[in-house]
């Protein structure tokens, strides 16, 4: 079934919405869950979790792209799910490593801390995204967004490892000065 | 504002770019591989000769009276030249490189406990080439990479340079511009084989492909030895010229010194070194399988 006839059925209140699109697109969402929470049954929740949020939000939400609309909430979900984990257990998952690894992304400085909305920062993200090769914005994406293993962006990307982390190393260094010269500093 | 900040705003970049990534994880790798990503061998100098220039002539006559390479590697005048690689503007930053002696180095692995490999420093790159840099600037010292060079210890630095990151050492490859004319100028002169492969193993190309990780160990070591030394004796063909079929699956051999050389073994015999796309030998290469 095509998303929009998907996304119809949520418009008229039709519950077999949620089965047409756990159909299409649970195992997509699963694999978003998992490489957050690396835990099958947590991830389950989170997913099933999103079934309920795409039924509460569709209407008034209609996603030209059900998959990526799902995705996002799924992903959302997994990294709240996750800080609430975060105080009683720590590991190095890749969600962590990430976290880790845009720190480096984070101007730090001595200018007084700036309060910033997230929308602001979104724009800017997407700015920054605007500058990069189609290659370099998925090897971000496909690390940061999806949180894919580090061999697997590469392989995706046509690069080797190797290629991929220094590639990564680079554009996380753009994208702090970047946002350096859009004058946030922590 | 922390990492976690960032991560939590990626959330809500522009759909379009998550559609074009998320197709791209669908794909299979092949296709991917093709679809906008240029292979070593066919990146683009958009203007055509630019640092190039930097090194004047082209080579050396040989003492038959050929010409060797501008590596100086020696070879029959009948060796198959890869020509100077050639850098798409949109994709100059993402194609790690530099240049140091005339001499394009090209990113080709990364040896994760390296260190050892670390020679002398030979020089520092700009990194300042991207996507929007001009022909005329592609100069000695210039590169997409910035930082220190290194020579490897234990190999010639005309072939193979590294930079030092933490998570690993980076190998770069002078693998354009030169002729070829037998494995050896590859497999001896570059990645010095002859030094012993500490551990071999095979991939089909199903699980290339699909990413399965799953790898078989050669263990009879000594047959393959001799099968590369076979590999070494083969004259170079050009593989444009040349109708390999598929590719059936990959050999990675891996030194003790980390240094690991991957190998394609096509249709109707055929062997190709990654990262050398453009040469090909003809070795019979299923007894050696495991």
């Amino acid at each position: 079934m095509e998303d929009q006839e998907i996304v119809e059925l949520y418009w008229k209140r039709d519950e077999s919405a949620l089965e047409h699109s756990r159909e299409k697109y649970h195992g997509y969402l699963s694999r978003i869950a998992q490489q957050i929470l690396y835990d099958r049954e947590d991830s389950e929740e989170v997913v099933n979790d999103t079934y309920f949020k795409a039924w509460q939000s569709m209407p008034p939400q209609r996603p030209s792209k059900l998959s990526i609309y799902l995705g996002r909430l799924t992903r959302h979900g997994a990294i709240d799910y996750l800080r609430r984990r975060t105080s009683q257990k720590r590991g190095g998952t890749t969600y962590e490593m990430c976290v880790e690894e845009l720190e480096e992304s984070v101007p730090g400085g001595e200018t007084p801390q700036q309060a910033m909305e997230e929308k602001l920062l979104v724009q800017l993200l997407n700015q920054f995204l605007e500058t990069l090769s189609p290659q370099a914005r998925a090897l971000f994406l496909g690390r940061y967004y999806y949180f894919d293993p580090l061999w697997e962006v590469a392989r995706y990307c046509g690069l080797g490892e190797g290629q991929a982390k220094s590639q990564l190393f680079r554009i996380r260094k753009r994208l702090k000065a970047y946002l350096e010269q859009e004058g946030f500093v922590v | 504002m922390k990492g976690e900040q960032l991560l939590h705003a990626l959330g809500e970049v522009d759909e379009e770019y998550l559609r074009q990534v998320d197709e791209l994880r669908r794909i299979p790798p092949k296709k991917k591989r093709y679809t906008w990503i240029p292979m070593a061998a066919c990146l683009c100098l958009v203007a055509g000769v630019t640092a190039w220039a930097l090194r004047g002539g082209m080579g050396m006559p040989t003492k038959e009276g050929g010409q060797a390479n501008s590596n100086g590697m020696s070879g029959s005048a009948q060796g198959v030249y890869v020509p100077p690689l050639k850098v798409e503007h949109e994709s100059a930053d993402m194609t790690g490189f530099f240049i140091y002696q005339g001499r394009m180095y090209s990113q080709v692995d990364m040896v994760q406990e390296g260190q050892k490999l670390v020679g002398a420093q030979l020089g520092e790159s700009s990194g300042t080439i991207d996507e929007w840099t001009s022909e005329d600037q592609y100069l000695e010292g210039t590169g997409s990479i910035g930082g220190a060079f290194y020579e490897v210890r234990g190999y010639d630095p005309q072939h193979l340079l590294c930079m030092v990151y933490d998570y690993g050492v980076e190998l770069f490859w002078n693998n354009c511009d030169i002729t070829v004319s037998t494995g050896g100028d590859v497999l001896e002169e570059v990645f010095r084989l002859s030094d012993g492969i500490a551990q071999a193993e095979f991939q089909s190309e199903s699980d290339f492909q699909g990413d399965t990780g799953c790898t078989t160990r050669i263990t009879r070591l000594e047959q393959l030895e001799a099968w590369v030394n076979a590999l070494t004796q083969a004259p170079a063909l050009s593989s444009a010229e040349t109708d390999m079929g598929q590719c059936f699956g990959h050999l990675y051999l891996t030194k003790a010194d980390g240094v690991m050389v991957h190998l394609k073994l096509m249709g109707e015999d055929y062997v190709q070194i990654e990262n050398l796309p453009g040469v090909c030998w003809q070795v019979e290469w299923l007894s050696i399988l495991p």
